[in-house]
């Protein structure tokens, strides 16, 4: 009893304490932050002041330069543009163009205030006429004044500046002030200007922008808006920054605190009695209340500040209710004196937030007292505390306009109440006995009413108030109803619970008062109206619920139509609309009735049928007769009661009518949908026609077709119902013919319906081959009618019959057992073809031609596929290619302009087969190989066709041709040689070609011949070079089959040479290529023929003798060559020579000094050739890209710096230290020589470089590493961090946006 | 008239090329050997530089073979005492010739008992394995001691190694890590190495086989055994595009099977047998082996 004596009574000293420091503080606070708001404005005022002296004094230096260097001196002030805004003067800039100078656009910001100052500031010194540029300046102002109020204002100013400035210290005449001065100046500028036209300085151009710099207060002028810099944008994005590191890191650290202290409460202080922790505690949450209250009235620190009061209340609240409920700090005795202390630091929070007005500080304030009504309610009647804090919420939302603020609120209340619950029926209240029902359900009332009249009251200022309203309002009667759900004991009474509610909410909507606020209205109305309609599936079932919302829904209607009320009428087209929507659903087992069972429903389908008639009076007669009452959203719904109109008379009907007459009832309705369409136009009647056409159509095939029975079975029913659905098609497709806003398309659905099951009846009941002819038959007769009734449909279906009568020959006719069967049909569907091809389209219709083309081609087809059927495999290719050559002939005779084209798919075909099948054959014909024989048929008719066939577009497309045989040529070389031989016959016939080509000056050939000789180098490759000598061989295949190849390429190069050596693609000559070809080819074999070692010498041997060509043949190219075999040889001597071969053997990387030696030798000894060399190019006769890459310019460079490379690693390697670095120095010396005897500059440095590697040879690096380390953070100190974060974050704030 | 003359000149030296290749005794095999030999023997050049300065110490070698070793050993099925007697009988002649090698390590030989391995291949650090389809088709000891030598000299000649560290740099393996190691598969090792490698190993395994005391013909023999085979293996495509494809998928899968064409091998032996004056009417030896079967019971 004592303790608990003292602990009350330090507490309640430490309560005192803070509590009369805090008022102190307060006060002192605010006499402080007045104080500081005067000095704050005094210092602004001063500020701006001092910012106008400077301002200025500013403008009069500049204008003082100005006058003292009018026109050399302005671009020196170009530099200052860039930084500040610009002041134009533009009547300077057009006046040196020789334009006509615009107004000055000096604004009466400019001077006024300038003046003023001055006179204020020297009152009694007037300026000394010996300082004319005072004098100026002041005039300056003044004439600027002038020029923007006079009409004058296209006088120049730079010339005004001018004037004055000659006329110094002249003094004007007495009795005119400077505007009449200035209007002088003017009158005698215009009057001088024609005579005596401007003459620009010869520094004027340089002023075509001059501008001065201007102080930040002269931003009225005209100046261009600054680009924002990259850190600008950044800077725009630092509020999340600061939001995060100012805002959130304040709150979440001092919610870590706080759980901080609750754990430090709890676990640590080990040696602390319970009082003294509750003291310590407290005495934290005083200090950070403290430190809060202290922060916040600092604008910089207000943040953080308000967190440190959330925070020291929240903890303050905490160790209040530790005292009782936590045991290592529980205090006291008594759960109802915690209550107690409990809400009243709670409502002391509240009282002392709401100083702050900040709906955060006192939502947390309400966050705590409702959480101690959560933990302390024992009996439903402690609920009662969270109506009175609900009341305290909902007045202080409507006083201070926290709509917010009530959200919470109701969030709080029913989440409070439902906690209440949940802990007494973890499973819900449902079967269980609940004695407390009543209290409850009055409580929850009294909270939705309270809610809902504050909802009523509100005014409502911003539209997002009205927002934060709505969702007040929904959350209050969906929180409401959960709540009792969860606490529903008695099922039964949910009807007329939810029943009372939603007509409690429609009556609260139709109030006065709430129909000031439309949104309020409209919101309740409609809450209320579902709760009503929600309310009735509780009590009635089945047909009766559609029933009642048919009932209510025609109810609102009607009474929207006659309030003219459009939220009734919505409600009723939208309760309508739900209501048809469950009638289709209750009716849609029709379809699963109807998959077993043909019977009919006639009552349901009555009962539908009536349905349909209800939905299209609202769609087709309600809204035509009161059309001003239905908007847009209006309308749409009462499109949806047509289409549930539809939907049910879809089902109606469906009911009634079975099997076969199902189809026929549909297309019947279709009629009527389209009649409607028609005299009503409507087409929302036309797209439901639609949906049931494709019903109606599908239903025909499927069910009228009877798939199951062919010829020669007859069905009666499919010879009846099959042409009346025809009939009914074609008839809808005449009645929307007639209407005249409908594009073509429904009418070209239902026609094609009609045709395709007259199509469909003639496949069923004729036999299987003669179906080609029938249809064929049938096309033709759409073809005329449609050329009769000017009807292009009908010619469309016909084409479509036209493809299935290709399909069916080709399918069926073709396996026919009979040939009178395959030849007939075949030919007699072709002749067709043929014949109809001129007449199967319209008189004048754009698709004319294509149509007859298709129906040629068609027939074309038909034969050659006739063809593929019946001929030899291997003879199918030649016969193509001479139907191809047939068909250009007979266009060569007849001039049948898509023949040719035929020709090209025959002649392709007949490629594609030789390739597939004629040059793997094996056969022979009478002794003779037919792979050959086919396969030269088919090229020799593509070289004819290349001359015969019509290609008009381009005549080197019939080059195609040539390439396709060359290509076959080149495949049976490929076929007919041994693998080792056909890089060689590739190389001959490339140059056959080539022959040909330069002999018929056919470019196109010649490129095959490049072709063939490319394969031919490439393919050497690949065979060639693999080749070993046999046993018994004195040559190396090598060589006897590559050297040949290589001599080729020199011969065609030298024809190119010879031959004017013009571009064959584009700008590009293929001569170097084949130049590459024919080294390339030796360098090959000299690598596979040479040992390893010595392919370094070979190849430097090699390079010595292109080298000497360069120079006896004066081509480039070999240079080039030269060039690039260098290059291999050092990669190769350094990779291979010195770092390569043995580490053991003689043989080995220690011993090849002579390879490497010869290698070098042969390198230098083209030195004195690449000098003559360097001669002749020195001219600029180097023009390729690759001759530029390689510097041919100075090809000496090439031949010194690669041995010189190669000697250079070879001492480094192959020799011991000591000596390398003599050797380097022997070697650096000998360069140097040889630098200084032919003047080579790059020598002379090499050598100097050799010597420098002389001096630095050892270099040593050591290595070090970092390693790094982690740190464990707690949850105090992780708190406390983000807090800290948070002050820095405040405290430099201007200097991180500065450092973004 | 010049061009004429020159024209028919080059057609008719190109036509006697084209009978003279028509009517060459063996059908060439089509194949991107010539490429891939050249891109071999440039990549092993190209490495060699940097694999002398990173070279890895010889008990490092060792302990990465073993690893290798242990691995494939333990994957394989367990021997029947033919084959134990067959793998001692390889030790012993593997052993002989060992004996010569420039480099002192722990070489020890294994039988991979499957027949249709016609294939031999060294591991660093010492580990020779022997296919028995290779073994089936010699008829001496001499040509058994010579394909021993060829792998022993792969390994003395840090062929294997350079590959290890090559396949370690590729696949970022940190060697000293036992499953890294376990990644390397043993194809890499059955692929054979670029042509000089092989023609090294041909010249100083035929070396060390004689200094064992074996015939320099067992390398004939051997040598002139493998171009039959190869020229029974060779396959032709049927089209130009199945060549195409069949070279593309040959040059692609087999890079390192740069392995030279078996009569330039053979072409080389003869050239080593001419210059080192090796003795060529030394008598071959045959086969000698000894096992004993026994049923298990006691």
């Amino acid at each position: 009893m004592d303790d608990s004596f003292l602990v009350l009574l330090a507490i309640g000293a430490l309560l005192a304490i803070p509590t009369i420091a805090i008022i102190a503080l307060v006060r002192t606070g605010r006499l402080r932050r007045r104080l500081e708001e005067a000095s704050s404005d005094f210092g602004d005022k001063i500020n701006d002041l001092k910012g106008e002296i400077v301002g200025l004094r500013r403008d009069l230096s500049q204008l003082s330069r100005r006058v003292d260097q009018p026109v050399a001196v302005a671009p020196q002030t170009a530099p200052v543009k860039a930084s500040v805004p610009e002041l134009r003067i533009e009547p300077a800039i057009h006046h040196a163009e020789g334009a006509a100078p615009p107004p000055l656009k000096l604004q009466a910001a400019l001077v006024p205030e300038p003046l003023v100052f001055l006179k204020q500031s020297t009152p009694s010194a007037p300026p000394p006429l010996s300082k004319p540029e005072v004098v100026v300046v002041h005039d300056k102002q003044i004439a600027s004044a002038v020029v923007d109020t006079a009409p004058a204002a296209a006088a120049n100013e730079e010339e005004w500046l001018q004037y004055i400035a000659k006329r110094g210290a002249t003094l004007r005449k007495p009795g005119t002030s400077i505007k009449d001065e200035y209007e002088q100046f003017v009158a005698a500028r215009a009057a001088r200007q024609p005579e005596t036209p401007h003459v620009a300085a010869p520094a004027m151009p340089a002023l075509t922008a001059p501008s001065i710099a201007a102080p930040p207060r002269f931003a009225s002028f005209e100046a261009a808006p600054p680009r924002k810099s990259f850190a600008e944008r950044l800077r725009t994005t630092l509020p999340l920054e600061e939001l995060l590191g100012m805002n959130l890191f304040a709150k979440i650290g001092i919610v870590l605190l706080v759980l901080g202290f609750a754990l430090g409460g709890k676990l640590a202080l080990v040696s602390m009695g319970p009082a003294a922790r509750v003291a310590l505690i407290y005495a934290a949450s005083v200090a950070l209340l403290i430190g809060g209250i202290w922060l916040e009235r600092k604008e910089r620190y207000r943040i953080v500040g308000r967190a440190g009061i959330g925070g020291g209340w929240a903890t303050l609240f905490f160790t209040t209710y530790a005292m009782y409920h936590v045991p290592a700090m529980t205090v006291m005795a008594s759960n109802t004196l915690n209550c107690v202390l409990m809400l009243g630091v709670a409502i002391a929070m509240v009282a002392h937030t709401l100083r702050y007005k900040s709906q955060v500080v006192t939502g947390l304030a309400f966050l705590l007292a409702f959480s101690t009504i959560a933990l302390s309610q024992d009996s439903v009647y402690a609920l009662s505390a969270g109506v009175i804090l609900a009341a305290g919420i909902v007045a202080i939302a409507l006083r201070m306009g926290w709509f917010e603020l009530e959200v919470f609120g109701i969030l709080a209340s029913y989440a409070n109440h439902f906690y209440w619950l949940y802990r007494l029926f973890p499973d819900g209240v449902a079967g269980h006995q609940f004695p407390q029902f009543w209290p409850s359900a009055i409580i929850l009332i009294f909270y939705w009413a309270i809610f809902r009249v504050s909802y009523i009251v509100r005014t409502i200022r911003l539209r997002r108030d009205e927002s934060i309203s709505t969702i007040a309002a929904l959350l209050n009667t969906m929180l409401l109803g959960a709540v009792m759900k969860f606490q529903s004991t008695r099922p039964e009474l949910a009807f007329y619970g939810i029943l009372a509610i939603g007509v409690a909410e429609f009556i609260f909507g139709q109030l006065p008062i709430t129909r000031r606020r439309r949104p309020a209205f409209v919101l309740l109305t409609v809450i209320g109206t579902l709760l009503i309609f929600a309310s009735v599936p509780f009590k009635f079932s089945g047909n009766n619920i559609a029933l009642f919302w048919m009932i209510a829904a025609e109810v609102l209607l009607i009474a929207g139509i006659q309030q003219k009320e459009i939220l009734f009428r919505r409600l009723g087209l939208i309760a309508g609309f739900v209501t048809g929507l469950l009638v289709v659903y209750e009716a849609w087992g029709i379809i699963d009735f109807r998959q077993h069972s043909n019977l009919p429903r006639i009552q349901d389908g009555i009962l539908l049928l009536t349905c349909s008639v209800l939905f299209y009076w609202n769609a087709l007669f309600i809204r035509r007769k009161w059309s001003s009452l239905f908007d847009s959203f209006g309308g749409a719904l009462a499109m949806c009661h047509s289409y549930i109109g539809g939907a049910t008379a879809f089902l109606g009907l469906w009911c009634i009518f079975t099997g076969d007459w199902t189809a026929v009832s549909w297309a019947a309705l279709l009629l009527g949908l389209t009649l409607g369409t028609k005299y009503l136009d409507d087409n929302h009647l036309l797209a439901q026609g639609a949906l049931l056409f494709v019903a109606a159509w599908y239903t025909s095939v499927v069910v009228n077709c009877h798939l199951d029975d062919f010829y020669p079975h007859h069905i009666a029913t499919r010879l009846i119902t099959l042409p009346i659905l025809a009939l009914i098609f074609y008839i809808a497709a005449w009645t929307l013919s007639a209407a005249k806003d409908l594009g073509p398309h429904p009418r070209r659905l239902v026609l094609w319906a009609g045709t395709s099951l007259i199509a469909l009846l003639a496949w069923f009941e004729v036999a299987p081959v003669w179906v080609a002819p029938v249809w064929m038959a049938l096309a033709a007769a759409l073809y005329l009618i449609a050329r009769r009734i000017k009807l292009p449909d009908f010619a469309y279906q016909g084409y479509v019959l036209s493809v299935a009568v290709g399909a069916q020959l080709i399918a069926v006719n073709l396996y026919a057992q009979n040939s009178l069967e395959r030849y007939l049909p075949f030919i007699g569907c072709a002749a067709a073809f043929y014949a109809i091809s001129r007449f199967c389209a319209l008189q004048g219709a754009p698709y004319r031609r294509p149509a007859a083309w298709m129906h040629t081609w068609a027939a074309t087809a038909l034969i050659a596929a006739l063809a593929w059927n019946e001929s030899p495999q291997l003879w199918l290719a030649a016969i193509w290619a001479v139907f191809a050559l047939a068909l250009a002939v007979i266009d060569r005779i007849f001039d049948v302009e898509e023949l040719p084209y035929q020709a090209h798919v025959l002649a392709l075909l007949a490629v594609l087969r030789a390739v597939t099948l004629n040059l793997y054959a094996q056969d022979q014909w009478r002794g003779v190989d037919l792979r050959l024989l086919t396969v030269s048929i088919v090229v020799a008719v593509l070289y004819t066709l290349a001359r015969w066939v019509r290609i008009p577009e381009s005549v080197s497309a019939r080059h195609v041709y040539t390439w396709a045989g060359s290509g076959l040529a080149a495949w049976l070389l490929w076929s007919e040689l041994q693998p080792i031989s056909v890089a060689l016959g590739m190389a001959v016939f490339g140059l056959v070609l080539f022959e040909l080509g330069t002999w018929w000056q056919q470019k196109q050939i010649r490129l095959q011949a490049y072709a063939a000789l490319t394969a031919a180098f490439a393919r050497i490759f690949f065979v060639n070079l693999t080749a070993a000598t046999l046993p018994g061989e004195s040559i190396s295949p090598r060589i006897y089959t590559i050297v040949p190849i290589a001599l080729i390429f020199f011969f065609v190069w030298t024809q190119l040479q010879s031959d004017k050596a013009k571009p064959e693609i584009g700008r590009w000559s293929p001569s170097d290529l084949i130049a590459f070809f024919g080294s390339g080819s030796i360098v090959a074999v000299l690598y596979f023929e040479t040992p390893v070692e010595w392919i370094v010498v070979a190849w430097a041997a090699l390079t010595l003798v292109l080298v000497i060509a360069t120079w006896a043949l004066n081509k480039e190219v070999f240079l080039q060559q030269a060039v690039l075999l260098t290059v291999g040889i050092v990669g190769r001597g350094i990779a291979h020579n010195i770092f390569g071969g043995s580490y053991f053997s003689a043989g080995g990387w220690r011993g090849n000094f002579a390879v490497l030696s010869i290698a070098s030798a042969l390198l230098f000894a083209a030195l004195p050739i690449a000098f003559q060399l360097r001669k002749r190019y020195a001219d600029g006769r180097v023009v390729s890209l690759l001759g530029r890459y390689l510097a041919l310019k100075r090809p000496e460079q090439w031949f010194f710096f690669a041995p010189v490379v190669l000697i250079s690693m070879m001492i480094a390697v192959k020799m011991n230290p000591g000596i390398m670095t003599l050797s380097w120095g022997i070697e650096g010396v000998a360069v140097i020589l040889l630098g200084l005897l032919v003047s080579q500059r790059s020598y002379r440095i090499t050598g100097l470089s050799l010597l420098l590697l002389c001096v630095g040879k050892i270099v040593c690096l050591d290595a070090w590493r970092l390693s790094d380390t982690d740190r464990y953070i707690t949850f105090i100190v992780l708190g406390a961090s983000l807090f800290l974060v948070s002050m820095l974050y405040s405290k430099y704030r201007e200097t991180v946006r500065r450092l973004l | 008239m010049k061009h004429t003359l020159a024209l028919v000149l080059i057609l008719l030296f190109a036509g006697g090329a084209l009978y003279l290749a028509q009517h060459r005794k063996r059908q060439d095999a089509v194949s991107a050997n010539a490429v891939v030999d050249m891109a071999a023997d440039w990549q092993r050049d190209m490495t060699r530089a940097p694999m002398q300065f990173t070279r890895i110490s010889d008990e490092q070698e060792t302990q990465i073979g073993d690893k290798l070793a242990l691995q494939y050993v333990s994957a394989l099925p367990e021997k029947s005492a033919e084959a134990r007697a067959t793998e001692q009988y390889v030790n012993e002649v593997g052993g002989r010739v060992a004996a010569h090698a420039k480099r002192k390590l722990n070489y020890r030989f294994h039988l991979i008992g499957d027949a249709n391995l016609i294939n031999a291949f060294a591991l660093p650090g010492g580990h020779v394995f022997i296919g028995q389809g290779l073994l089936d088709q010699m008829t001496s000891e001499d040509e058994l001691a010579f394909i021993l030598g060829h792998e022993l000299e792969h390994i003395d000649h840090y062929h294997a190694v350079e590959r290890v560290q090559i396949e370690a740099k590729l696949k970022s393996l940190n060697l000293d890590i036992v499953a890294a190691v376990a990644e390397i598969p043993m194809s890499l090792w059955q692929a054979g190495y670029s042509k000089d490698q092989e023609f090294e190993a041909d010249r100083e395994g035929l070396r060390i086989a004689v200094a064992a005391g074996y015939s320099p013909q067992g390398a004939v023999k051997m040598t002139e055994r493998l171009e039959k085979l190869q020229r029974e293996y060779v396959i032709h495509a049927e089209t130009p595009t199945g060549e195409l494809s069949q070279v593309a998928i040959d040059g692609l899968t087999g890079y390192f099977r740069s392995h030279p064409l078996s009569s330039e091998r053979l072409e080389q032996v003869n050239m080593v047998i001419a210059q080192d004056h090796l003795a060529k009417d030394q008598p071959l030896k045959p086969f000698h082996i000894e096992y004993e079967v026994t049923s298990g019971e006691k």
